[in-house]
């Protein structure tokens, strides 16, 4: 795994060891996104978390051509539909270190003339444009100008003040230079590159393996002639090769910067898979990064990049003092009558509150809005407890997708309880498919798994499934695929137009006829050698009910649901799957708990230990899809008979809730109208999931945005918009705080991975996402390129970002200051975390505690909060029904009867 | 009147809609993308049975059907068993990729202009296939071409889809030369540019004339059919969104380059060079397409040779004289092909499982490791496009001249 690396050291003398540090620099610059099958959200800047959060965001973005934050008008555009509040802008504005000069032209105050300047977006302006845009628009189309107290002839005086005294030469802060960025390849030494590192690294999508590429990356490039073969190494042809184009040590780390930034997705995944072998089969070629350079610099790449050139001079400066002076309403004689010095303050001023710095207000005064909506929201909820035993539980994911599905549950059984979860509910698996070679890790990626789970039985698909992809592999052949296209290519029509316009129909009759089979049900070994001991077992089951506060209260049934998603036709397939289980399907695990959890040596060992499970309590294994809302459950034949009638009730509340389930989902989509009945907004949710045209089956974590660990009775009846991760927690069963060590040592990692991917390839698509996904060509099965020829395209697709705003992780902890302070001590990584503000953190204490921020070294109470009153609805769907927009929270609901 | 209404129906339908839409852009309207939806699959359903009619008609024999005169122009669209499969075809595959278009696309900014190019392509199309004379038959290829580079350039804001829309539209102007050059040869050596019926009887030509009409002909039908040098822009066409690869050029225009040389095989099949010029440039297109597509990592490029290998076939089987078998290849071809085209981006899904199967060493290692040096060689440096005779090198691009040398 990568460290973090800090710059002073001593650079070591020997030159091949000087290039490793360097490489290993300039790899924290390169994505680490692994082979796309198994997509695993992580900070898309993890190298650069040991620097505090706006720092690592707009260091990587100047040298990066990124975005940090929002565009501007993005921003402004929140602030106007009130997703900032006006609170929160002058909280962040206050934030800001304290700043010299009290006042400008003696009336504007530095926070007042900082307050104006956040309206005024910034536009590189030329001296040419400014002429235009004066004579095309007038005053009022200059940024932030328009409205205002002055009347337009007194702003073209001031506008005209401002020319004559601003030096249109002064260079001003800019915003970061544009570089390409987008994975075009611009050179042909790039798009030479690309495709090579296609062929070397492919998992299996071409008919031939690249010729010697056993023998190495360098090796296989000179049997194909790319370069003369040297029998160097990788680090001592580098070396040379800089010595022979004159390229000096301490320009190392810029050359190689150079180098691999064209093609940092290809370069990204060199790196990832010579550090995570285990992410390709066994046989696979080992490239290292070093590899790469020498093999650029052999080729001929350029080693220097085209110097940032600033965006913005004095012209720029005067549209952003205009725009400013306009909203103060300070007109053109206090700048004429001012002295030099004083214009030159104002500008230095506003020219320190640059572009970046507003944005960064703005940007946190959008999360704080958000934020302190929660907390309002949660602090004034009465807790209910209820003593009687529930008609049945249902553990799911903490996914903050299963939030609404979770209240839908509760909405139609008001006698149940639901909790939250991480989604391998403790059973951490190296899982053996039938048949398969290599096991699959089925937990968070930070866990190593003990335990090897073996499913009985052989891999192979059913013949209809295998005679497809027989015919499939036929038709692109030469000879076979003319047979085929000449005999029957026209009876390709038939799936075509039923896959692509009856999509469940085909599913159904594809899965009748043992096409697209669902998974069977194989006996699992859980207790075989490399499995779990009894005493094992006995630990898993019994430390994951204290961990959620089941304890040993349990319903006769209690249901374990994992989650995965079924799409259609979407190289992404994996990133909608549940992030717990390592961006795999949560099903495996929820079946091997359940199993756990219900065998009877399990119970007797628990017994034996003095916390029995009640006599009459069954697991059942389960898994939501959350892309076509089915249920499935496992093992269903091995229910005792005394409990088929409550299984019955219970499965038709859940059949209940999923309908509802899909129905707020459909709201987000704009093809579905709105106040679907149940039933058709099932099937079209199972459409979008079995459709081949759709470029948006879910919006997977979309908006995500909280996560709130905590007892469900704080949060239940509340609308949550499936924004927050929910994972249930009890303070009154962990006395030490070591649960909450624990779950803040999982959870948090597992959420802030995917909220911070989410964030980046939400506000820069284009650098840290993989763009619109409709040119995508999957490659080498190890992700997509845009078209023929591009670099790989890593992060999120847009439509998968679309509706998401942009925050930072943000957690509520419901325990005492005291817990959440030693539980913390015990997690160092995540308390680091929260230190640097890459997760934001508020404690909602006891009776006497006030709602705090926790910002890694103390408490600070919010100020000024107020319990929100929330509306209060019966259903949840006589609140989301008829808009499409994020919603606040809301209480709905009947009082629960637990 | 039925008969010319239902052939006049898809050329002129989806053309109407793509000038409609050509006055609202210029207008700068934006339609509602349900209001194009609905007028999309409207207008592709009425094609699509229009087709059907034609189809259904032509066991009654082949028919020459005069639509009147446009501006002195005489229209006349041939319906007999070549034009009216290929029509049926097209319409059933370009309604289904509409279809797959409206939802697939929604929300882009470009979805406008994606139906503006969709109605040109999909009317310009029926116009090649149904032209009863040369005449027309070009500028339905003119309308093909023309929407199929702007769907090439869809996503203008980055350079790859830019740059690779321009050099399909230079690999397709060279192919108009070939066109234009067999409308002056017929002009001036046939004194008709009227199109026979398929296997029908027709004049002799004289075998002269037969090789200059023949040559240029198979100029166009190559470009078209990313056929020899011409092979390069296909993968290059990958640029657009998905949808719009498979049917346009993955499945329906490079067909119409087989469709040429079947429409006009009388002109030139008096020429044994000009059979065997297509025999031999038809079996070396698909063995190097074939080679170098075995290459290939990526889903569509995959896909584009493999369809680039089949058309040679394709070349090769007309040359040698099997129309017929041509006919069922082509069409076969364009459907299984269009099918795989757009279940491209599931790829890593639907192969994955298996991993280990699918890849194995090249047979062709065992016979010349040179040969398959050469062949990756050609592979990684874009099919060798770059030095598609009058393209000029991107400039970038000098600095590969030693490994292209070595």
């Amino acid at each position: 795994m990568r460290h973090t690396a800090t710059a002073a050291e001593e650079p070591p003398s020997d030159p091949v060891e000087r290039l490793r540090a360097v490489v290993a620099a300039v790899r924290h610059w390169l994505p680490s996104q692994g082979p796309i099958a198994v997509f695993v959200h992580h900070n898309t800047l993890h190298s650069f978390e040991h620097m505090p959060f706006e720092d690592a965001v707009e260091h990587v973005a100047r040298r990066n051509g990124a975005q940090p934050y929002l565009p501007h008008e993005e921003y402004l555009a929140a602030w106007r539909a009130g997703r900032i509040s006006d609170e929160a802008v002058e909280r962040a504005l206050a934030d800001r270190t304290a700043r010299e000069g009290a006042s400008f032209f003696g009336v504007l105050t530095r926070t007042a003339a900082e307050r104006h300047a956040l309206r005024v977006p910034f536009v590189a302006y030329s001296a040419a444009s400014l002429t235009w845009t004066l004579a095309e628009r007038g005053p009022d189309g200059f940024p932030g100008a328009s409205g205002g107290p002055l009347g337009g002839a007194a702003k073209r005086e001031l506008l005209q003040a401002l020319v004559d005294r601003i030096d249109s030469r002064l260079a001003a802060e800019s915003p970061a230079p544009s570089l390409a960025g987008d994975g075009a390849l611009a050179t042909e030494v790039d798009r030479l590159t690309a495709q090579f590192l296609g062929a070397f690294l492919d998992l299996g999508a071409a008919r031939w393996e690249l010729p010697g590429r056993k023998h190495g990356l360098l090796a296989a490039a000179a049997a194909l002639g790319l370069v003369e073969a040297s029998g160097a190494t990788g680090p001592e042809l580098v070396v040379r090769l800089f010595e022979e184009r004159g390229i000096e040590p301490p320009e190392w780390e810029n050359a190689v910067f150079a180098l691999l930034r064209p093609i940092a997705g290809w370069a990204g995944m060199v790196a990832t898979l010579e550090e995570q072998p285990e992410l390709a089969p066994a046989g696979h070629p080992r490239a290292s990064l070093v590899e790469l350079v020498a093999l650029r610099l052999a080729l001929g790449a350029p080693t220097d990049m085209a110097a940032p050139v600033l965006a913005s001079t004095g012209t720029a400066m005067i549209a952003q003092a205009f725009g400013v002076l306009c909203r103060a309403g300070i007109d053109a004689k206090a700048i004429v009558g001012a002295h030099q010095s004083d214009v030159a303050t104002f500008c230095r001023a506003l020219g320190a509150f640059d572009d970046v710095a507003r944005r960064r207000v703005l940007h946190r005064a959008y999360e704080e809005t958000f934020q302190r909506g929660i907390v309002a929201a949660l602090s004034g909820r009465p807790a209910v407890v209820s003593t009687q035993r529930p008609k049945f539980q249902a553990i799911f994911c903490l996914d903050e997708r299963e939030e609404s599905m979770r209240r839908h549950v509760e909405e139609a059984e008001p006698a149940c309880q639901t909790f939250g979860a991480p989604g391998f509910f403790g059973v951490a698996v190296a899982f053996r498919a039938a048949g398969a070679e290599r096991t699959v890790d089925l937990c968070p990626v930070v866990v190593k798994p003990q335990h090897v789970v073996a499913e009985a039985g052989s891999a192979d698909r059913p013949p209809l499934a295998r005679l497809d992809r027989a015919i499939n592999r036929a038709t692109r052949g030469l000879v076979p695929g003319h047979a085929i296209a000449a005999a029957a290519g026209l009876l390709a029509g038939v799936p075509l137009i039923l896959q692509v316009t009856m999509p469940r129909a085909a599913m159904r009759l594809g899965a009748w006829l043992g096409w697209g089979a669902m998974r069977p049900e194989r006996p699992l070994a859980i207790d075989a050698t490399g499995g779990f001991t009894v005493a094992e077992m006995a630990d898993r089951v019994g430390t994951f009910l204290d961990s959620i506060g089941i304890g040993r209260r349990t319903a006769r049934l209690v249901f374990v649901i994992g989650h995965g998603s079924r799409t259609a036709n979407n190289p992404f397939a994996s990133a909608y799957e549940c992030g717990a289980c390592g961006g795999n399907r949560g099903d495996r695990n929820a079946r091997i708990f359940a199993a756990m959890a219900n065998d009877p040596r399990v119970r007797a060992e628990l017994a034996a230990r003095g916390a029995p499970l009640p006599d009459d309590t069954w697991f059942l294994g389960g898994c939501h899809d959350t892309c076509s809302d089915a249920i499935d459950l496992f093992d269903l034949a091995l229910v005792p008979e005394t409990l088929r009638r409550e299984l019955g009730a219970a499965r038709a509340t859940l059949d209940a809730a999923r309908a509802e389930n899909a129905r707020e989902r459909t709201r987000r989509f704009p093809e579905a109208r709105f106040g679907m009945a149940p039933a058709a907004a099932l099937a079209h949710v199972e459409r979008r999931s079995a459709s081949l045209r759709e470029a948006r089956p879910e919006f997977g974590h979309g908006s995500n945005a909280a996560l709130i660990i905590g007892p469900r009775a704080l949060t239940r009846g509340l609308f949550l918009d499936r924004r927050s991760f929910l994972l249930s927690y009890d303070e009154a069963g962990d006395p030490f705080g070591e649960i909450l060590s624990r779950h803040l040592g999982a959870a948090i990692p597992v959420c802030a991975g995917i909220c911070l991917e989410y964030y980046f390839s939400r506000v820069d698509n284009r650098v840290y996402g993989a763009g619109t996904k409709l040119p995508h060509n999957p490659v080498a099965m190890l992700g997509v390129m845009d078209g023929a020829a591009s670099d790989l395209r890593t992060g999120l697709p847009w439509q998968t970002v679309e509706i998401h705003e942009p925050m930072r992780p943000f957690a509520v902890i419901v325990a005492p200051r005291a817990k959440v302070a030693a539980a913390f001590a015990r997690v160092p990584d995540v308390l680091g975390l929260v230190a640097r503000r890459w997760v934001r953190v508020v404690v909602l204490g006891g009776h006497d505690e006030a709602p705090a921020w926790f910002d890694g070294r103390g408490f600070v109470t919010i100020d000024r909060l107020q319990a929100a009153k929330l509306r209060v609805f019966s259903r949840s769907r006589d609140y989301f029904d008829g808009t499409r927009d994020h919603l606040g929270p809301v209480v709905v609901g009947r009082e629960s009867a637990c | 009147m039925l008969m010319q209404l239902l052939a006049g129906t898809p050329v002129f339908l989806p053309l109407a809609g793509a000038a409609a839409l050509v006055v609202l852009s210029f207008l700068g309207i934006r339609l509602k993308d349900e209001l194009i939806e609905g007028a999309a699959r409207a207008v592709s359903t009425i094609v699509c049975g229009a087709a059907l009619g034609l189809l259904a008609s032509v066991g009654g024999g082949p028919r020459r059907l005069a639509l009147g005169h446009l501006l002195g122009i005489d229209v006349t669209l041939v319906v007999d068993r070549l034009s009216a499969p290929f029509l049926a075809v097209a319409a059933f595959l370009i309604g289904v990729v509409g279809y797959f278009s409206v939802r697939y696309l929604r929300r882009e900014a470009g979805f406008q202009r994606f139906f503006l190019l969709y109605g040109l392509f999909s009317g310009g199309l029926s116009l090649l296939f149904l032209a009863g004379n040369l005449g027309a038959l070009v500028a339905g290829w003119e309308f093909v071409g023309v929407s199929s580079v702007l769907l090439i350039g869809f996503y203008a804001e980055r350079t790859a889809p830019a740059r690779n829309g321009a050099f399909v539209f230079v690999a397709y102007r060279i192919a108009d030369v070939g066109l234009v050059g067999a409308m002056v040869g017929m002009h001036l050596l046939l004194k008709s540019m009227s199109l026979p019926f398929w296997l029908g009887p027709t004049a002799p030509v004289a075998p002269s004339a037969s090789l200059w009409i023949g040559a240029a002909l198979v100029v166009a039908a190559a470009g078209k059919a990313a056929q020899g040098p011409f092979v390069a822009w296909l993968p290059r066409a990958m640029e657009g969104p998905t949808p719009s690869s498979a049917v346009f050029y993955g499945a329906l225009s490079v067909h119409a380059g087989a469709y040429l040389l079947l429409r006009t095989e009388p002109f030139w099949g008096n020429s044994p060079v000009i059979r065997s010029v297509l025999i031999v440039l038809g079996l070396s297109t698909a063995l190097y397409a074939t080679f170098v597509g075995r290459t290939r990592a990526d889903a569509k490029t995959f896909l584009a040779l493999a369809a680039a290998a089949q058309l040679g076939l394709i070349f090769a089987e007309i040359g040698a004289g099997f129309p017929r078998l041509a006919l069922w290849h082509a069409l076969g071809h364009a459907m299984m092909r269009a099918f795989q085209f757009l279940t491209a981006p599931s790829s890593v899904m639907y192969w994955s499982v298996r991993l280990r199967d699918h890849t194995q060493p090249s047979p062709v290692r065992f016979l010349s490791p040179r040969l398959t040096a050469w062949v990756y060689r050609r592979s990684l440096l874009g099919l060798g496009g770059t030095s598609l005779p009058g393209v000029p090198r991107p400039a970038e691009g000098n600095d590969l001249q030693g490994v292209e040398s070595r």
